[in-house]
């Protein structure tokens, strides 16, 4: 536990950004019907596997996300 | 003056629309956190491997400083840039496949006003998640370490940003002529690595822009000069710029 807790300040943060967007991209996915490429269902799988490295959602975002 | 700002802000509210702000910010954010981080775990990762008894000894010795954390940083910061060019090299091309610059053009705005607009919004883009991404490290690190004892950090700061503003200045005069946003990617990517092997000749690489990145160097204690790179960088920025303009004017949107 006293090992955690020295990283505490590193582990919060990261954990919010990648949380916030997951969230933004997950929300984003459902509200959208068209989407640059793919289907929901791949981007959900996508956002949701790879989300601990953040790149899911950032794939999204850059290359699934319809401009609007 | 009135159109640049308003123009200025129409980019704003583009780069929120598109999640681009969303997408920097987090990305500057996360490598921010990343280079102390990263500094901080490495002797353990270090000791981890050695306790495994893989064939070669490792000595951890030396305590981790601040010089190392920011070591990290800037590493770390050039691969931001990477995804800062991949993310606005179509702040251009975009308009012209959609035809929403004919809009504004019609309307009166001036051409080089959209090239200052554009322009100045990367600058403003860069510099802000650019000063964020080191606040949060420098954050961080003097948390964790002593930060008073790295000489030449501000100097090393500053070259690194100039260097950002290179890469702007260059997805500015690629856009004027290229339409796609892979294709000025592509034309960045190759400008690096034409300058990157003229680099490799030891007597010229430290006059070029490239060489600029070196300065996390300068947190070591090592005296390089900056001085010729500095003023290449600078004066490629405005020339580049300013080439940019007369090309923008003939050009058909």
């Amino acid at each position: 536990m006293a090992e955690i807790k020295e990283y505490l300040p590193f582990l919060i943060p990261v954990l919010i950004i990648e949380f916030a967007l997951l969230g933004y991209s997950l929300y984003h996915i459902f509200t959208h019907e068209h989407y640059k490429r793919g289907s929901r269902a791949l981007w959900v799988v996508v956002c949701l596997l790879l989300s601990s490295s953040l790149i899911g959602p950032i794939l999204y975002l850059v290359l699934g996300k319809e401009e609007s | 003056m009135r159109q640049l700002r308003a123009f200025v802000k129409k980019e704003f509210t583009d780069q929120l629309r598109s999640g681009k702000l969303f997408i920097l910010g987090a990305v500057f954010l996360l490598f921010g956190i990343m280079s102390p981080a990263t500094a901080k775990l490495t002797p353990k990762l270090l000791e981890l491997v050695a306790e495994q008894d893989s064939g070669f000894k490792i000595d951890v010795v030396r305590e981790v400083t601040a010089v190392d954390s920011f070591d990290q940083f800037f590493k770390n910061i050039s691969t931001a840039l990477i995804v800062f060019v991949i993310l606005q090299a179509g702040i251009f091309t975009k308009e012209y496949s959609s035809g929403t610059l004919l809009l504004s053009l019609t309307r009166g705005m001036v051409r080089r006003r959209v090239i200052a607009a554009k322009t100045l919004t990367l600058v403003l883009l860069w510099t802000a998640g650019y000063f964020f991404c080191f606040g949060v490290a420098y954050g961080y690190t003097a948390f964790y370490w002593d930060v008073s004892a790295v000489p030449d950090l501000f100097e090393a700061v500053m070259l690194w940003w100039i260097y950002g503003l290179w890469y702007i200045s260059l997805i500015v005069f690629f856009s004027v002529f290229i339409s796609t946003a892979v294709g000025v990617i592509f034309c960045v990517g190759a400008v690096y690595l034409f300058y990157s092997l003229l680099g490799m000749i030891p007597r010229v690489g430290k006059y070029l822009p490239t060489y600029l990145p070196n300065a996390g160097s300068l947190t070591h204690g090592e005296s390089l000069s900056f001085t010729v790179p500095l003023a290449a960088a600078l004066s490629l920025i405005v020339l580049l710029l300013a080439a940019s303009i007369p090309i923008f004017n003939r050009k058909q949107v």
